[in-house]
């Protein structure tokens, strides 16, 4: 059975902290816009889960229970439940800790909004734990917001995710709507590479194995090939030759069907290069000689006529 | 039954602290219920406000319109309450309402907070200080049993 990468937004309030929707709303809206399923991560409280978890399964969405842990040093989505951890304990001492609380039971947890304005605009919104090495994090918002694409603070997370992958870490690339409300603008997706039936704890898995991109709705297929087997995206991959194939195709249903979508190339993010390459009819691929470090691919064009980076997926890690 | 009553001057030396304040329930109830309000919910001096969103625009690295900068416009005090039972968190009320009621019971808790049986024992409200940009916020709290 072949992986399949679905559209979920990772990151939303409700009525039970700042949001506008109730978790019915919420539910109801995530349907209409094609995801395939939504994470509901309220401000420091997990009591609407039940709610969402009953709304979804009416729209046959595949819910994640999950909190952020809104605290005055950094924001965090910890997804798969609440665990228990009460987020007034959540600070620089014991952050990594309680991550890894989170790992051990079997959940996700990341960095929400890294490069958000903070204090006194958004109190603890940016990434302030002063965390040095996140192996105990699962994944990192490299882009957040409604238009993603126009957001300079989003050029930041992505710099520094790039960063943090040099240095070792190893943490799914996901974007986080941060959705409150009925907003206007464009939004983005995750897509989660999933095998099979769409499930929530399948999705968690993904965001786990890295099997994931942010992407304003372009479908990104992204594969190294040795002639033996096919590796995916958050994938090790040992040092040697392979063929990169990527295939870029514009949504026909769902999130920003109904924009218009240009691709004019890919870029290769390797530990020591930038290749720009240029794309035409959505597919390319490439025969490339890959040391130890990682590659990672981006895709840019426009939308709606505006220039814009349009993918980001998490990279292969080259052993 | 109005069993605790709490009036707390916050200053902006107390963001990013946690103010825990006890108090007892002498015999199991029925509900709870919260009166929570702090005031003033902005700060009020926009001259002082915009020097404050340019520093921040500054620290972060932004370069950012004068447009852009009025946008942040009012800057909010941010003060969240949680409730904890002899149990341990029972619930938190995160959003920017500065002037609220909740109720807790064992059938029925207001969003934020989970249900949870009102027994005997020490129980606690925490008042989190996400921002306090004003010289003085008065936060007020009311809890009843019945």
């Amino acid at each position: 059975m072949s992986i399949e990468f679905y559209p979920f937004e990772l990151h939303t309030h409700t009525l039970h902290s700042d949001g506008r929707f109730t978790p019915e709303e919420l539910a109801l809206r995530a349907a209409a816009e094609g995801l395939k399923g939504f994470a509901l991560t309220d401000h420091n409280t997990s009591t609407g889960n039940s709610y969402a978890e009953r709304a979804s399964a009416q729209h046959n969405l595949a819910f994640i229970s999950g909190i952020e842990w809104t605290t005055f040093f950094g924001h965090i989505t910890a997804l798969g439940g609440d665990f228990g951890i009460d987020w007034r304990a959540v600070n620089p001492k014991t952050v990594c800790r309680q991550a890894a609380c989170v790992k051990e039971a079997g959940g996700c947890v990341g960095i929400a909004h890294p490069f958000r304005i903070g204090f006194p605009i958004c109190t603890g919104g940016s990434d302030d734990w002063g965390i040095q090495d996140y192996k105990d994090f699962t994944h990192y918002e490299i882009w957040s917001g409604p238009n993603p694409h126009k957001e300079p603070t989003n050029v930041f997370a992505e710099e520094r995710y790039r960063e943090l992958t040099a240095l070792g870490n190893r943490l799914a690339c996901v974007y986080g709507r941060d959705w409150h409300s009925a907003e206007s603008g464009v939004c983005a997706a995750t897509f989660l590479g999933i095998e099979g039936e769409v499930t929530a704890a399948k999705a968690l898995e993904a965001i786990k194995k890295g099997r994931s991109y942010v992407s304003l709705g372009i479908k990104a297929d992204i594969s190294l090939c040795d002639g033996k087997r096919v590796y995916y995206i958050g994938e090790s991959v040992p040092e040697g030759e392979y063929e990169l194939s990527v295939t870029l195709t514009p949504p026909s249903e769902g999130l920003n069907a109904l924009r218009v979508f240009g691709i004019e190339g890919i870029t290769l993010y390797t530990q020591d290069s930038v290749t720009r390459i240029g794309i035409e009819g959505g597919r390319h691929s490439k025969k490339l000689r890959l040391g130890k470090g990682f590659l990672q691919v981006t895709v840019e064009g426009s939308i709606d006529s505006e220039g814009a980076r349009l993918a980001v997926a998490t990279p292969f890690y080259i052993n | 039954m109005t069993i605790f009553r709490l009036k707390h001057e916050f200053t902006p030396r107390d963001t990013s602290g946690h103010f825990r304040f006890p108090f007892n329930i002498d015999k199991e109830c029925r509900r709870l219920t919260i009166k929570y309000k702090y005031s003033p919910k902005t700060l009020e001096d926009s001259e002082y406000s915009l020097r404050l969103i340019d520093e921040c625009f500054r620290r972060y690295g932004i370069e950012a319109s004068e447009e852009r900068k009025a946008a942040e416009l009012p800057l909010n005090n941010l003060i969240t309450i949680s409730l904890d039972s002899p149990e341990g968190l029972v619930g938190t009320a995160h959003r920017h309402l500065n002037d609220a009621r909740y109720e807790i019971s064992e059938s029925y808790s207001s969003a934020g907070f989970f249900p949870a049986k009102i027994t005997a024992g020490e129980w606690a409200v925490t008042l989190s200080a996400h921002a306090v940009l004003s010289q003085k916020v008065i936060a007020e709290v009311e809890v009843s049993v019945d």
